[in-house]
């Protein structure tokens, strides 16, 4: 509970860190800020393009050409956010040594900055694929109010991992290194580029187990299919708030022994 | 109220041979280190509006110090209790963003020192006019020179309004106009009933701006107390570390008794040298106060065969670190010396009013002809003595002076 007090106090800096984060990614480029929108927009349409008008991959029940592209990006965005936001939070105690070290910052805002700042990209991306829904699927559905609480969870889900990750990076640097295959290997292993039917019955249970897939599948409903999600996301959420409680207990207490190895 | 107070502090430092040893022991529980005190048993307190100066040489837990107080580490052991908002000014821009604008770092530091957006904007002018950066406010800070660095440190964290203020070497990067102003505005804060913690190797500075002192060596706190007692004592530490070739505290056997025990060859031998009129003090050194009298008697033995005119004696005081502050002999002065009884001759050397400033002092005393050339006797760095100031004036000794009207 104090942690959470000490980042109330420090909403200020907290929300100067963030925009940093946001616009020190695009600066010195031409189009800055723009960039937030155009890459998510370039992928859509590349997705698009080479899925549904080249590949022409369908998906068992649904006949509309653009759906796969679309199946695809509604889980891919989301994705995207939480790899962004657990690599980022990997390296985020090394390259803001100098704030863990010289300012009176708490260093649980650390990672969080980071963390924090892909609901903004995320959201921008989520805005873009929406209405490419609108368009390419012409259909529209309250459930898509749903979405910001999918954003929450998908956000506990990057922060009780990141935080863990943050401080284990630290101890151990090999994990900084071995960080991109495992999320790689989540990427093929939760049902993204391919549906869930097509998992052999033998590796059903597995699926079930994986957090990631019912969190994906969760955007695919509200976006794609236009449904109320599963009732397995409330579970995961039960889970990951169990664990980011320990998640910040563990960084809380191991932040100080951290410190002296950056 | 007492805005510091610090009891048995200490601070640890693990060396470990890998990071992730450090994990197995808060796993595990079980030692996989070997421990560094950086600081340990430090208790001291700072009031309200009171300076106090931090002096130690490199290495005896000065930073270590200040970044506890400062808040950017934490004690392994001992109680540390501040009353107030601590600001800090630790290193060459402590805790500033590299990429960042000027702008956007005080904008940073001061959220970080818990102001909101809005007290933020209102302090953003003044302390833009304050660091005098101009138009590379916009620039990134890691375009800025060392001195442009410290003045936008400075600028923030003293515009925050701290209760307690933490200043490190830092600010002698500064130029000698900003270094002023600097002064003058940590001068105000102390008037205002605020407290500063002050860190310099000028130990002038600290002398004259502080009430208190620590000394801290090799983690320890060598002599807590008025700033005039401890800048004394530790510069005749640093003086002891620079001496060249003087021996202060044991006595150097006469010279001419190791070349000629029995003293035969010897037609004037020195017998007694006594340092008169002074107190032992703490360190059970015979002391005297800059001003005051000072005096040392000689005696000397000196052989039928010899004519007492010519026999001399020469007096040289020697600071610790070698320097010579003043010789003169009985020849250049034209003194006899006077018969005492049987074969004994003697002198005492008197100041009315001792000019030299705190330190500490040997005496070489020379027997010499009238010639001056010939050396009967000698010795060497005896009677240690240390002199203690009222004043904060510097140098070696009082030099007699007047200030005038101009016209």
């Amino acid at each position: 509970m104090n942690t959470v007090k000490t980042i109330f106090l420090h909403t200020h800096a907290l929300r100067l860190l963030i925009e940093r984060e946001l616009s020190g990614r695009h600066k010195g480029t031409m189009m800055g800020f723009f960039w937030l929108i155009l890459q998510p927009l370039i992928m859509v349409i590349v997705y698009s393009f080479v899925f549904s008008v080249i590949m022409k991959v369908r998906i068992p029940g649904m006949d509309n050409s653009y759906h796969f592209a679309l199946y695809l990006m509604a889980a891919m965005m989301p994705f995207t956010a939480f790899q962004d936001a657990v690599t980022a939070a990997s390296n985020s105690l090394f390259v803001n040594a100098s704030l863990l070290h010289k300012s009176t910052l708490p260093a649980i805002i650390i990672p969080l900055v980071p963390m924090l700042a892909t609901v903004v990209t995320e959201a921008i991306a989520l805005v873009i694929i929406v209405i490419a829904a609108y368009f390419l699927l012409e259909q529209v559905s309250y459930y898509l109010l749903m979405l910001p609480f999918l954003v929450f969870v998908r956000l506990i889900f990057s922060l009780s991992i990141g935080f863990f990750i943050s401080i284990l990076s630290v101890f151990v640097q090999d994990i900084r290194q071995a960080l991109g295959i495992l999320i790689t290997m989540l990427l093929f292993l939760t049902p993204v580029f391919y549906p869930v039917s097509m998992i052999p019955e033998n590796f059903v249970a597995f699926n079930d187990v994986n957090p990631m897939f019912h969190l994906l599948d969760a955007y695919r409903a509200v976006i794609i299919r236009g449904e109320m999600p599963d009732v397995g996301l409330y579970y995961v959420l039960g889970g990951l708030l169990i664990f980011l409680m320990i998640s910040i207990v563990f960084y809380q207490k191991t932040i100080e022994r951290a410190k002296e190895f950056v | 109220m007492s805005a510091i107070v610090a009891t048995d502090l200490g601070k640890v430092y693990q060396r470990y041979n890998r990071p992730v040893d450090s994990l197995k022991e808060w796993v595990f529980r079980r030692q996989y280190h070997e421990k560094f005190w950086a600081l340990r048993d430090a208790s001291f307190r700072c009031e309200s509006g009171e300076v106090m100066g931090v002096v130690g040489d490199n290495g005896a837990g000065k930073s270590t110090l200040l970044k506890l107080l400062a808040g950017t580490a934490r004690q392994t052991e001992g109680e540390l209790t501040i009353q107030g908002r601590v600001s800090a000014i630790l290193e060459l821009g402590s805790g500033f963003h590299v990429d960042f604008t000027g702008l956007e770092n005080i904008h940073l530091g001061c959220a970080i020192l818990g102001l909101n957006a809005a007290q933020v904007a209102e302090k953003v002018e003044e302390i833009i006019d304050f660091s005098e950066i101009g138009d590379f406010i916009n620039q990134p800070v890691k375009s800025y020179s060392s001195g442009m660095f410290v003045r936008l440190a400075f600028s923030v964290v003293t515009s925050v309004d701290p209760d307690i203020l933490v200043v490190d070497e830092a600010l002698a990067v500064g130029d000698q106009h900003f270094q002023k102003k600097s002064m003058d505005r940590m001068m105000a804060f102390k008037d205002q009933g605020k407290s500063l913690v002050f860190c310099s190797h000028s130990l002038y500075q600290v002398k004259e701006l502080c009430q208190k002192a620590i000394w801290l060596d090799q983690g320890k706190v060598k002599l807590y107390g008025s700033s005039a007692d401890v800048i004394d004592a530790y510069t005749d530490h640093i003086r002891q570390k620079n001496k060249v070739a003087v021996y202060v505290t044991e006595q150097k056997k006469v010279q001419a008794e190791m070349l000629d025990p029995d003293r035969k060859s010897l037609e004037a031998s020195l017998k007694e040298v006594e340092l008169l009129g002074a107190e032992k003090n703490a360190n059970d050194i015979l002391e005297y106060k800059t001003h005051e009298r000072f005096a040392i008697k000689i005696l000397t033995e000196i052989s039928p065969s010899l004519s007492v005119d010519d026999v001399h004696i020469g007096v040289v005081i020697k600071r610790n670190d070698g320097v010579e502050c003043y010789g003169i002999s009985t020849v250049l002065d034209g003194i006899k010396l006077f018969h005492q009884q049987d074969q004994v001759y003697g002198v005492v050397y008197e100041i009315e009013k001792l000019p030299l400033l705190s330190g500490n002092y040997v005496i070489d005393i020379w027997l010499i002809d009238s010639s001056s050339v010939h050396v009967y006797d000698s010795m060497f760095s005896s009677n240690g003595f240390a002199v203690r100031q009222e004043s904060t004036e510097i140098g070696v000794t009082f030099i007699q002076h007047k200030w005038k009207d101009c016209s």
